[in-house]
């Protein structure tokens, strides 16, 4: 303190003390890169702290505007991808530096007689962080936080004793609510962040009291370090090599945009953060009332054994290789946490459907290869696994062909389950006709025959590995099932009394049936599907009928209308004669309902013709086709075209509600009779007139057709688009995903930054740039000072 | 004993009564909202009409709700499963087992939760999976062709069915 104006501070503060005692350190055995890791966790709390207070001039911690906000510091604040992106990495970060000082620190042994304390206060501070990585994550209100902090709420409901309370008093409340954001947010920015940082001190304060531990070897302790400037230095390479990496990071890898938070949307699968990844797939071993033994009492055991290792190892030995058991019980510790984060990652708890392909053996005769493919297609892998892939519900049949059953006890088995288990809760397949089973027969019979087929992978409930944080869910899943043997046959049986003629039949069964969900004839019925009342006017011969009926896909492989195989071909034949019978024009209540029945529809072209629309899966009550606007009056968009969503996710909901009208990817010009284009528009690429190179406005612009549907000029359109926000069949927040969905589709980012301040490649580099001129400056000062 | 050490213990023992009565309302602050129950009300969903019977269909609907200071219009979903023009089962869509929302699969006819594999049947039953107890039905009634739930949430993770909010 040379200068007068700080001799003045100096006498008034104990600044002099203070720096001696933060930089005055001698280190035994000297300094050495190894011990950067505790002040590589001190840098990654300093980078949380300030990037969090930085955010905090943005965020909001209200429901409604919580996504916005952080949404608007990522794409419309100068820098502001480079606050967000540090924020998040720098938490990933935290987790990985603590993990690699809490081993450095127990292979050096510095957890001995007399540095216990210092040791204890270890494991309450990994807890303050993955507590904090926990309750932040809630923060942004997304899809990622908001499903994990509601499984994390239900695991802390689990608790013995204190469970409910906990689960109220975290939540704030019965349901995931207001009160739950602005309880985490006061847990996350203020409560915690307050007990890590008392933690540190203490932790420092400890520290300091005996020092660095050093080596073990008496031969390398002899050497003394000085902590400044030399450790100073080396801690100074390690953080901005680090820093560097987070920079990288954020401009390459930015942090997921799961889309708005949404109770509705089942297509989203939660799963934890990668951290919790292990007490995710560990915890399944503990089944039914072992559960909480599983959530609370491992979690607490971890923590017991971490904690209380100075008093379980008292040995005064440091040396890793005298300590053979210690030194085991460590790796295997390791060894356990890296098996079970790998296969809570690749685990996937929703059972396969039909997807993963059918490993055999070998090429089956054809009887048994249709039946093979009956397996996949009735979805029996759902609940059993053949060769590796499938469900764990009902038994493995990859060996089925070995057991010794007669064909008989097979078929009856398919047939009616219930015949050999009155308790089994295997479905009864109504719906094959003689000859389908008789091949799923015999495909089971060749099942363990001929060798083995090794399968790709341990657990029979995994599916390909997912990519992101956002899984993918199997094929899409409709609301709509078939309708089971009991309740057919009472209502047909009704109509058979009173009816005799065919279309008397179909009348019957049709309102029996799931078609009136999507169809509507008369004016009653769904708006999915194409308008029936006319369906005898279209030239469709009772044999194209019937085909539809049982195999849409033959002729759209892209619809979503489910085959009715369940159906008897008498019960076939009847709704396909009434639905010709249906001459007159849809109800009063439709548009164009005053037009005549249509006389110039074409005659369908089996090559061409695309068939009968589909279905939405999640239909809300069917409305007539009347709460459409006509085209051209569409009105303001929707609060979804604000909304970020995840084009990924967007697909998966796209390919729910979408994709038969507007073919896969959007590309399929799928025909539209009666209207003036003739076909369904395009949406890949979509129509110039549209398209805009900046996401908001091109969002807000398609936001309108999907909030309030559309009905394409003509003289009787068969297919018109729903008006999935205002008739709530979807989310805003499924609506603003399908956006981002459709933007990507059009080269669009729905999420890309508007106001990056300097471009993230850039700026990237320009910090590489930086560092590398500091490191190049410490590089020459070492060499003076060893030159020395 | 020294008029020191008397004055010592006094601070002691006072110090542990006035910090229970000053922590008393803010511990309350923090505890109180949380028990507040909206009287559940019947809600309209909609239209029993056009419904096939037997089968789930996920039917979503606006609810005016109150959480906290926010008065707005909540949008849930919940499966509905006609049996008759005046019957219907209505199922909450939350799995009992941790809270997630389930989704029917109809190739295995069978609801299945994606979190953690609970599988109920069309009736609500476990077939498998970690769930202790069968898919929730929520109060019903129908009237003039149109359903009307009344909205409830039940604890999970718990073997009984106990409404919380």
């Amino acid at each position: 303190m040379s200068s007068r104006i700080g001799r003045w501070f100096s006498d008034r503060l104990p600044v002099r003390a203070a720096l001696r005692w933060s930089l005055e350190e001698e280190i035994v055995g000297g300094d050495s890169f190894w011990y950067c890791f505790g002040s590589a966790c001190l840098f990654a709390f300093v980078i949380q702290a300030v990037t969090g207070i930085w955010q905090l001039f943005y965020y909001v911690p209200a429901r409604d505007y919580a996504y916005q906000s952080v949404i608007y510091l990522r794409q419309e604040v100068p820098f502001g991808w480079l606050i967000h992106g540090l924020h998040y990495w720098g938490s990933n970060a935290f987790v990985v530096l603590v993990g690699l000082h809490i081993a450095r620190v127990f292979i050096w042994g510095a957890y001995k007689k007399p540095r216990q304390l210092t040791w204890m206060i270890g494991p309450c501070l990994v807890l303050t962080v993955l507590a904090l990585s926990f309750v932040g994550a809630l923060l942004a209100w997304d899809e990622l936080g908001y499903w994990a902090a509601e499984v994390g709420t239900s695991i802390a409901g689990t608790t013995p004793l204190i469970g409910s309370f906990l689960k109220i008093f975290l939540r704030g409340g019965a349901a995931m609510s207001q009160m739950t954001l602005s309880r985490f947010f006061v847990l996350h920015v203020f409560v915690l962040p307050g007990l890590l940082g008392i933690l540190i001190i203490l932790h420092l304060v400890a520290f300091r009291q005996f020092g660095s531990v050093g080596p073990w070897d008496q031969e390398r302790r002899k050497k003394m370090g000085l902590f400044w400037p030399n450790q100073v230095l080396k801690d100074l390479i390690a953080v901005s090599v680090i820093f560097l990496i987070l920079v990288g990071l954020s401009a390459f890898w930015p942090a997921p945009v799961t889309g708005p938070a949404d109770e509705v949307d089942t297509t989203y699968v939660p799963k934890p953060e990668w951290q919790f990844l292990f007490l995710y797939q560990f915890i399944k071993l503990f089944k039914g009332p072992w559960e909480s033994v599983g959530t609370v009492g491992v979690p607490l055991l971890l923590f017991l054994i971490l904690i209380l290792l100075p008093f379980y190892d008292r040995s005064m030995e440091r040396n890793p290789l005298k300590r053979p058991a210690v030194m085991a019980g460590g790796a295997a510790f390791v060894a356990w946490l890296i098996t079970y984060t790998i296969l809570g990652y690749l685990s996937n708890a929703t059972p396969p459907v039909s997807g993963a392909p059918l490993l055999l053996a070998a090429p089956l005769p054809p009887g048994a290869q249709k039946g093979a493919d009956l397996f996949q297609k009735q979805g029996c892998r759902v609940c059993h696994t053949v060769n590796g892939h499938g469900g764990s519900i009902g038994p493995d049949l990859s060996k089925e062909g070995t057991r010794g059953r007669s064909r008989q006890w097979l078929t009856q088995q398919i047939r009616d389950p219930k015949s050999h288990n009155a308790s089994t809760v295997m479905p009864p397949s109504t719906s094959l006709s003689g000859s389908e089973v008789n091949n799923m027969v015999e495909f089971l019979a060749t099942l363990g025959k001929g060798g083995a087929v090794s399968p790709p992978a341990p657990t029979t409930l995994m599916e390909t590995p997912p990519a992101g944080a956002a899984e993918p869910r199997p094929s899409p899943s409709y609301a709509i099932a078939l309708p089971t043997a009991a309740s057919e046959k009472t209502e047909v049986e009704k109509g058979e009394a009173i009816a005799s003629t065919g279309v008397e039949r179909g009348k019957n069964l049709f309102p029996t049936l799931p078609c009136i969900g999507c169809h509507a004839i008369g004016g009653k019925g769904g708006i999915m599907g194409p308008d029936l009342s006319g369906e005898g006017s279209k030239g469709h011969p009772i044999s194209w009928i019937t085909a539809q009926i049982r195999d849409p896909q033959a002729h759209n492989p892209n619809t979503i209308m489910p085959g009715f195989k369940s159906l008897s071909e008498e019960q076939v034949n009847d709704l396909a004669k009434y639905l010709e019978s249906l001459n007159s024009g849809p109800g009063k209540d439709s548009p164009g309902s005053a037009d005549p029945p249509a006389t110039s529809s074409d005659p369908p072209d089996s090559s061409s013709d695309k068939g009968e629309a589909p279905l939405s899966p999640t239909s809300a009550p069917p409305i007539s086709s009347s709460n459409s606007p006509e085209s051209g009056t569409h009105e303001l968009p929707g609060p979804a075209a604000l909304r970020v969503g995840n084009p990924s996710h967007g697909g998966l909901l796209y390919e729910k509600n979408c994709i038969s009208c507007h073919g896969p990817e959007g590309k399929d010009n799928v025909p539209n009779s009666g209207s003036d284009d003739g076909k369904v528009p395009a949406l890949n690429p979509i129509d110039p007139e549209l398209y805009s190179k900046d996401p908001l406005t091109f969002a807000r612009t398609i936001d309108r057709f999907i909030q309030h549907g559309s009905v394409p000029p003509g003289k009787h359109p068969e297919k018109v688009m729903p008006a999935f926000g205002d008739n709530l069949i979807l989310t805003q927040e499924m609506i603003s995903q399908i956006e981002a969905y459709i933007l990507s589709l059009n080269g669009v980012d729905r999420s890309a930054i508007r106001v990056p301040g300097m471009q993230p490649r850039k700026f990237f580099i320009l910090t590489a740039v930086v560092l590398g001129l500091l490191w190049t400056v410490i590089g020459f000062y070492w060499i003076g000072w060893r030159g020395k | 004993m020294s008029r020191r050490r008397f004055l010592k213990c006094l601070v002691g023992v006072l110090s542990a009564p006035l910090a229970a009565f000053l922590g008393w309302p803010m511990l309350s602050s923090l505890i109180g909202p949380l028990y507040r129950l909206d009287k559940p009300r019947f809600v309209k969903v909609g239209s029993l009409d056009a419904l096939p019977l037997g089968m789930p269909v996920s039917m979503n609907f606006e609810m005016p709700t109150t959480d906290a200071y926010i008065h707005s219009n909540a949008t849930h979903s919940v499966w509905v499963i006609k049996h008759s023009a005046a019957g219907a089962t209505v199922f909450s869509p939350v799995c009992p087992h941790l809270g997630c929302h389930y989704d029917w699969y109809p190739d295995a006819r069978n609801f299945i939760c994606p979190c953690h594999g609970s599988v109920f049947s069309v009736d609500g039953k476990v077939v498998a999976g970690p769930s202790p107890r069968p898919l929730d039905t929520l109060p019903s009634k129908i009237e003039n062709g149109d359903l009307y739930v009344m909205w409830e949430l039940f604890e999970v993770g718990v073997r009984g069915k106990r409404a919380i909010g």
